[in-house]
């Protein structure tokens, strides 16, 4: 399935100044599998070291949050659009 | 993302991320700015109030990912980028925490406001830097009206 990959303006120079990644994947976590791979400086911005999404990243399936669905499982089809959502968090 | 760390932001909008930070006191407020990158540096636009949803507001922020996927909506849509998000720290200096540290991301503008007995007693904008080692401080110019 090819599915599009939206990343904030805060990511986008990770991915050679690009707004958008098409990949191909049938599920969330082969998508995501598929980005780093095509812009690896993504990775450590995305993924913890043990290879599991950062918990201050989201990522949305169309309206949905993927955490609420399937997580990685979360099957995708032909045209969807997956959107990296950044967490803003903190505090003293 | 413009390379110098220099935050352009009008008084108004200043007077603005402040009234919030007073408002949402004893507890932190949180927000988005609007703005652009050039070559003076990072202009700051247009300042957007963000639901605090931390279970302990005193001491932590946290904004609702849907609020952020809506900005980030506007951005691809309107071309006015997300530069930044500030928050406050009641009766706590104006300087990132490990906390704030561990939770930035890059590119962002940090501005975090001390407000201190309910009044705003100091605030510094931060940049994370890209390893993320560590904050760089902006240079901030505040002006009348930008362009």
């Amino acid at each position: 399935m090819s599915v599009k990959v939206l990343l904030p303006t805060a990511l986008q120079r990770y991915a050679e100044n690009k707004e958008q990644v098409e990949v191909n994947a049938s599920t969330v976590g082969e998508a995501l599998k598929s980005l780093i791979e095509k812009t690896p400086q993504l990775a450590r911005h995305l993924f913890d070291a043990q290879g599991n999404i950062r918990s201050f990243v989201n990522v949305y399936l169309g309206d949905e949050d993927t955490r609420y669905l399937q997580g990685g499982a979360t099957p995708v089809n032909d045209g969807d659009t997956l959107t990296i959502v950044p967490s803003i968090a903190g505090g003293q | 993302m413009a390379g110098n760390l220099t935050l352009v932001i009008e008084g108004a909008l200043l007077a603005r991320m402040f009234d919030l930070c007073r408002a949402a006191y004893p507890e932190e407020a949180c927000g988005a700015m609007l703005g652009r990158d050039e070559a003076a540096g990072r202009v700051v636009t247009e300042i957007v109030a963000m639901a605090n949803v931390a279970e302990s507001r005193a001491n932590r922020f946290e904004t609702k990912p849907r609020q952020m996927l809506d900005l980030l909506r506007r951005e691809r849509e309107s071309g006015v980028a997300v530069v930044g998000f500030f928050h406050s720290h009641p009766d706590h200096p104006a300087l990132p925490s490990e906390t704030d540290r561990g939770a930035a991301w890059p590119q962002y503008s940090y501005p975090i406001i001390s407000v201190v007995s309910g009044e705003v007693s100091c605030w510094n904008s931060w940049r994370l830097r890209d390893d993320g080692s560590g904050y760089d401080a902006e240079v901030v110019r505040i002006v009348e009206r930008s362009k």
